[in-house]
């Protein structure tokens, strides 16, 4: 039907057909028309087509589309929920993570971080501590007398023995929990960055 | 309240005030839905969503036109439909009418005062428009059905489609070709008034 029209001619005669032209290209146009009976004739199909389009009824609304409190609300709250998705969830375990060992170690969250080399300290301590309670001490209650004068000691020495003992029976083993408890302050520091970059790809996620 | 007054209280989240956005929208928003995917259910569902998606989302509507704003949620979601079926093919469980129209009962479209004869004259002149419309790719039909069936400006078309005037002019002109071309082979379907024929 438009083999004769050229497609740049045919785009002007649609932007013309509704005063889209440049006043320029108009009066070209307009000469144009005057002189090439097919353009004309393009133009006519044009206005019909047009005017056929607009003829195109409209239909009646099936229902009334207005957003129930139920329809708004729910949908917040399912959009709230697929918002979580796997990125949010990674930062929500991270935190928790970070949480649990932290208490499991220090035993409260509130702890200093300094205290929990402490154990460390007392591990390193104990195997000197314990060789010198297992050297020094006399088997059961059979002491020889003679030995007992090298334990006569003063009260002050047998208050600060009796501080130790406790401490030396139960040293600490060199465990994972150990290892986690000396590194606490690096592992917190790389989870907490694990868990704030995790939550920043969900809100970008969000957004999107 | 004027249009404005009503978007300021919808986005601090008075529910009444957007819907009385969506009474003043809804019929046009419907009928870009309907036409750019030829289905009524479809085109229920996604004006649904589209309006849905525009109270959440109201917050990012910063100024301009709010009709272009909403038409342009209303079109995306329509593709987004349209790919949706694409994807997920439904068998109807009657055989298509072979006029293409998905509801056989017509009188949607009956005007008053309308003799039988005129109204089949409609219903064949619309389901030919249809066919021929979802013959077009998406950004010509998207074109063609705002200016040419909705009788918008340029202007407001190249706010909803985000691209240049140049660009719409461009793709209107290659709709209204093809929308010719596919019209005319239903030139002996349609009445002679509808006919699409040049007078030398």
């Amino acid at each position: 039907m438009n083999a004769s029209i050229a497609p740049r001619d045919f785009e002007l005669l649609s932007a013309h057909l509704d005063g889209q032209l440049a006043p320029a290209d108009t009066q070209a146009l307009l000469a144009r028309l005057g002189a090439e009976p097919h353009l004309r004739e393009a133009l006519q199909r044009l206005t019909q087509l047009r005017s056929l389009l607009r003829r195109a009824p409209q239909r009646r609304l099936p229902r009334s589309f207005m957003l129930t409190p139920q329809q708004a609300g729910q949908r917040s709250g399912v959009a709230a929920w697929s918002g979580f998705n796997f990125a949010s969830a990674i930062a929500a375990l991270t935190l928790i993570f970070v949480l649990a060992t932290d208490f499991t170690v220090n035993g409260l969250p509130a702890i200093p971080t300094a205290r929990s080399a402490e154990p460390l300290l007392m591990m390193a301590e104990a195997p000197q501590a314990e060789s010198y309670a297992t050297d020094s001490a006399p088997s059961g209650g059979a002491a020889n007398p003679a030995d007992s004068t090298l334990f006569e000691s003063t009260p002050a020495d047998e208050t600060s023995l009796a501080d130790e003992i406790p401490t030396l029976k139960e040293p600490p083993a060199p465990t994972l929990t150990a290892w986690v408890a000396y590194n606490a302050p690096v592992l917190e520091a790389l989870l907490a960055s694990l868990a704030v970059i995790a939550g920043l790809l969900a809100w970008h996620h969000r957004r999107r | 309240m004027n249009e404005e007054q009503l978007i300021q209280a919808a986005q601090s989240g008075d529910l009444d005030a957007f819907n009385r956005l969506v009474i003043t929208y809804q019929g046009l928003a419907y009928n870009v839905a309907y036409r750019l995917l030829g289905d009524d259910a479809g085109a229920q569902d996604a004006t649904q969503e589209a309006f849905i998606s525009a109270y959440r989302n109201l917050r990012s509507y910063k100024g301009g036109s709010f009709k272009a704003w909403l038409l342009r949620i209303v079109t995306n979601g329509s593709y987004d439909e349209l790919r949706r079926q694409k994807r997920r093919p439904q068998t109807p469980l009657e055989p298509e009418p072979l006029d293409g129209e998905d509801a056989p009962d017509p009188s949607w479209m009956a005007d008053p005062g309308e003799s039988p004869e005129e109204l089949a004259e409609r219903v064949e002149l619309n389901a030919a428009i249809q066919r021929c419309l979802n013959q077009l790719e998406e950004e010509f039909r998207t074109a063609v059905v705002l200016i040419d069936v909705q009788g918008m400006e340029y202007g407001e078309v190249a706010e909803i489609v985000k691209r240049p005037l140049g660009t719409v002019k461009s793709r209107l002109a290659r709709a209204r070709s093809r929308m010719q071309e596919c019209l005319q082979g239903f030139a002996e379907l349609l009445p002679d008034k509808f006919r699409l024929t040049g007078n030398p």
